[in-house]
């Protein structure tokens, strides 16, 4: 038996959801549905002969056994991944520890350390293109001068282009870090530290012991966090390489965006998309345990 | 901690810290205000004249204003859009026991997660079939889906902190439940709302890929439009640096006065800062 | 105005039974307290009452008008909660006001009745002031305000004392009482504190466990308890308890514990079973009795508690430990042994096993 205030509250309840939910059906729903159906068919705007036929599986056949700069697309995001994101945490970490406690200024401080991780990823590309042009870049001249850098280009050699996007990517996103461990540790009780102080500890025992044990949950969920955001990276490298040379600096993401509007294969591209999708749905449900724990604290 | 510091000592690697970040942007600035002359020079020059020329040349020549006002519509409309869908529907997994509600939340999380490019494209296949590739509207839509996670989780919590017995209060002097939200709930989360807003508007305004794809020509934005100006004759960099400044120095600003939530607006919700 | 009838009302949380059959009728005008230890379902109770909790089974009246199934906000029921749960965005003048905007009567109606309100608790000075600005007593004031200023059939408080400090509560007790008697509504006030419902209330429900365990006046309650639960609960210090066997021999039905023994007639309802529990109220112990009657036994007292009008004695009696409540007693010590007793009347006898008062068939006696 429901009375009314159950019957009322249910009805606004519907009244909530319902805009959510026609809206995910219309810009979620109806596009994936239709990505599905053009992925089981001919849609290179290259081929004239069978535009539009339906082959069936045969582009998730094609990308899952034949395509190699698949593999290899996944095979460099990894990488990127693995290099960034530790470089990340223990930059934003120690930064972090450093600037945690109370001083004039902190606020416009954080403000501006922020800065790399609040403008647009389009501005650091094109920031970033500028600083690292041959001969003439701020940063090419310097790192010239001082005999790091021989007379060549950045963006011309397959490791230093790499080299370059994954310095970039932790200028950019270490103070991300820094401000997630910022808010972990000083949400963190002074008792248990003064404590440990107090059976002797060092400052390193206190560090591994307390500080980095309170925030272990926070950690897993802000590595776990980057590594997502990481293994997306599109914006720089769309700016500053464009995945070449060739395709040394091919992530996923460039891959498929090359791949979809750069050839113009849309039934291909639509089903390297419904892969990544589905991918990031067994992600998307790994983070939601992790960040539920994480919120817990 | 609360070690004593001698303030000198400690600010000295701050110092080299701020350098490193600042630097880049430092130097965006400069060229921005530098003659043409004076960008490309080997040393790089630091001291030279400024001029205001750059920043004329992109709002006369280059069309500049139009991609600010594309900007300014889609960020404002897709925030408002995914502002009050989103809004609504927090209240819901808030107060309401929503049936399927975990899946329904996860379904929102997981458009976020993904990578853009992979809902880029099943969009451009439905909006290419509407017609709505010449219109803001495609981007407006998107960009509002893949914000409407930090506003359902953020706003939640925002719910989550309001004591039940207001609400309950409010039924007893004779409010409906939207009366309720309308009167009760939703006043007292305008503080987070203004801030979940302005986040929604900075990640509109910074964002490419969808830009980049579903919209066409005098459709574009300022983040589509500043690459473009990278051009095959050679590119433009004292206007690449006069648009990047006008695009990211509100966002700084706004940055300041959010501050407080970051934590929360950059996981989208998922972290209380 | 108008009472409130509850009938068989019952609410359970999954397999928790909160609220178990509960028959009420509040008259129009009364002030009912529900009382009982936290969990015993009176809040519960309450918040059916308002229409906040729908109810698993049973119907609610107000007045000739049946509400079970009728939202709050057409209940006409206004409710102080223990957080108060004032607006925080409202001023003070418009969280009294707010329930008349939402019943879109006249602003100037409303400005007037704000004012009358303001008045009668003395908060006028408050009223552009927001509930963060107030101090607790104000805030109290002003969630009674925000009651009564919509005239409602019913009253329901909700601890509404609870946060504030002893000395606020007493006065605030004695405010509340006035303004029942002023405003002469039907009110209904939980609390868990059985000194508030003593001194407020018309009636008292005590509760225990989602039932009702007895309703009466605060005297009838404290004087005739209908089982060791209401017993023990009301009254502070609270009753002593002694087991006792019942031996029926030739001269008669006999409790006895101790040494000591209590003659009860041969039709009281105890002679029918092996051993009772016997209750009697601090003050009702005295050293060193005079009369005859009753029951006497012989103790060690163990700790002496001046409390300046009067004495709180505790007694050791074969390890268990008694309250005495006396007049100024000076020349007593800890470790002395005295003859204690009590008057037979002042001795109620409770079921062993289920803890019913035994009350002699004739009706007189103890």
């Amino acid at each position: 038996m429901g009375g009314a205030q159950a019957r009322a509250s249910k009805r606004f309840m519907w009244v909530c959801m319902a805009p959510v939910i026609v809206f995910l059906i219309v810009v979620s729903l109806a596009p994936t549905i239709v990505a599905i159906i053009d992925s089981l068919r001919e849609l290179s705007l290259t081929v004239f002969t069978k535009r539009g036929a339906f082959i069936g599986l045969e582009n998730y056949r094609e990308l899952l056994s034949e395509d190699t700069k698949f593999f290899t697309a996944i095979w460099k995001t990894v990488i990127f991944v693995a290099v960034v994101v530790p470089f990340e945490f223990v930059f934003g970490l120690t930064i972090a520890l450093y600037i945690n406690h109370e001083f004039a200024g902190r606020r416009l401080l954080i403000t501006l350390l922020m800065l790399p991780t609040m403008i647009a990823p389009v501005v650091v590309g094109m920031m970033w293109r500028y600083l690292l042009m041959p001969s003439f870049g701020l940063v090419t001249y310097y790192l010239q001068q001082m005999g790091f850098l021989a007379e060549t280009t950045i963006f011309s050699d397959e490791v230093t282009a790499f080299a370059a996007l994954m310095i970039i990517d932790i200028w950019e996103w270490t103070p991300f870090m820094m401000l997630i461990m910022l808010a972990g540790l000083t949400a963190m009780p002074e008792e248990p530290i003064e404590a440990a102080h107090l059976d002797g500890a060092n400052a390193w025992q206190v560090l591994w012991h307390v500080q980095l044990s309170f925030l272990r949950p926070l950690i897993v969920f802000a590595v776990m966090f980057r590594a997502i955001e990481a293994s997306k990276v599109f914006d720089t490298i769309y700016i500053l390489t464009g995945g070449g040379p060739g395709n040394a600096t091919e992530t996923i993401a460039v891959f498929a965006f090359r791949t979809t509007f750069i050839k113009w294969d849309l039934g291909y591209g639509a089903a390297i998309c419904l892969v990544l999708a589905f991918f990031s749905l067994v992600v998307a449900a790994l983070f939601f345990k992790v960040s539920n724990r994480a919120q817990e604290q | 901690m609360k070690r004593r510091h001698n303030p000198y000592l400690w600010s000295i690697p701050l110092g080299l810290l701020l350098v490193v970040i600042l630097i880049p942007y430092v130097w965006i600035v400069l060229a921005s205000l530098k003659e043409r002359s004076d960008l490309l020079t080997t040393p790089p020059r630091w001291i030279f004249d400024l001029t205001f020329e750059n920043y004329r040349q992109i709002l006369s020549e280059k069309n500049f204003d139009t991609y600010l006002v594309n900007s300014l519509i889609i960020g404002f409309c897709s925030t408002a859009l995914a502002v009050t869908v989103g809004t609504l529907a927090a209240y819901a997994f808030s107060r309401f026991k929503v049936p399927a509600g975990n899946h329904i939340f996860f379904y929102i999380l997981a458009t976020r997660l993904g990578p853009p490019v992979a809902y880029a494209l099943p969009m451009y296949l439905v909006f290419f079939k509407l017609g709505l590739l010449n219109l803001q509207a495609g981007v407006i839509l998107a960009h509002a889906t893949f914000n409407l996670v930090l506003v359902v989780w953020m706003m939640k919590s925002f719910f989550d902190d309001i004591p039940r017995e207001i609400e309950e209060a409010a039924y007893l002097d004779g409010c409906s439940p939207f009366q309720v939200f309308r009167m009760i709930s939703l006043p007292l989360t305008y503080p987070g709302l203004v801030t979940v807003a302005i986040f929604v508007l900075i990640f509109s305004w910074n964002e490419l890929l969808f830009a980049l794809i579903l919209s066409a020509g005098e459709m574009r934005t300022l983040t589509v439009m500043i690459p473009s100006l990278v051009l095959h004759t050679g590119t433009l960099w004292g206007q690449v640096a006069a648009a990047s400044v006008v695009q990211s120095l509100p966002v700084l600003v706004f940055t300041f006065f959010i501050q407080k939530h970051l934590v929360r607006g950059l996981t989208f919700g998922a972290v209380k800062g | 105005m108008s009472g409130v009838r509850l009938e068989s009302l019952c609410k359970s949380f999954g397999d928790i039974t909160a609220v178990d059959n509960v028959d009420l009728t509040v008259a129009d005008g009364e002030f009912v307290v529900l009382v009982g230890p936290s969990g015993c379902g009176k809040t519960t109770t309450l918040r059916m009452l308002a229409g906040l909790e729908d109810c698993s089974s049973g119907r609610i009246f107000i007045g000739d008008r049946e509400v079970t199934d009728v939202h709050p906000k057409d209940r006409n029921i206004a409710m102080v909660f223990q957080s108060y749960a004032l607006y925080p965005h409202k001023t003070v003048a418009q969280n009294l006001g707010f329930a008349l905007k939402i019943a879109k009567r006249p602003r100037d109606e409303i400005e007037r009745r704000i004012r009358d309100v303001a008045e009668i608790l003395g908060i006028e000075d408050l009223l552009d002031r927001k509930p963060a600005k107030l101090s607790g007593g104000q805030r109290q004031r002003v969630a009674v305000g925000r009651a009564i200023i919509r005239n409602p059939e019913i009253f329901l408080f909700d601890e509404p004392l609870s946060n504030l400090d002893a000395k606020l509560r007493t006065t605030t007790r004695s405010e509340l009482i006035k303004l029942h008697k002023r405003l002469n509504a039907t009110m209904v006030y939980v609390t868990h504190d059985q000194v508030e419902a003593m001194t407020m209330g018309d009636r008292i429900v005590v509760m225990e466990g989602g039932l009702v365990q007895q309703i009466g006046t605060p005297l009838e309650i404290y004087d005739d308890p209908d089982n060791r639960f209401v017993a023990g609960f009301i009254g502070s210090p609270a009753m002593n308890f002694f087991r006792a066997q019942i031996v029926v021999d030739a001269s008669g039905c006999e409790a006895r514990f101790a040494d000591a023994s209590l003659k009860l007639p041969e039709t009281h309802p105890s002679a029918s079973r092996a051993d009772v529990v016997l209750g009697v109220r601090p003050e009702h112990l005295v050293i060193a009795p005079e009369f005859k009657t009753g029951v006497q036994f012989q103790a060690t007292i163990e700790a002496v508690e001046h409390l300046g009008a009067e004495t709180l004695v505790e007694l050791g009696l074969e390890g268990e430990a008694l309250t005495m409540r006396a007049g100024r007693l000076e020349n007593i010590a800890p470790d002395q042994s005295v003859r204690v007793g009590a008057q037979a009347e002042h001795v109620l006898v409770f079921d062993a096993a289920d803890g019913r008062r035994l009350r002699p068939q004739n009706g007189a006696g103890p």
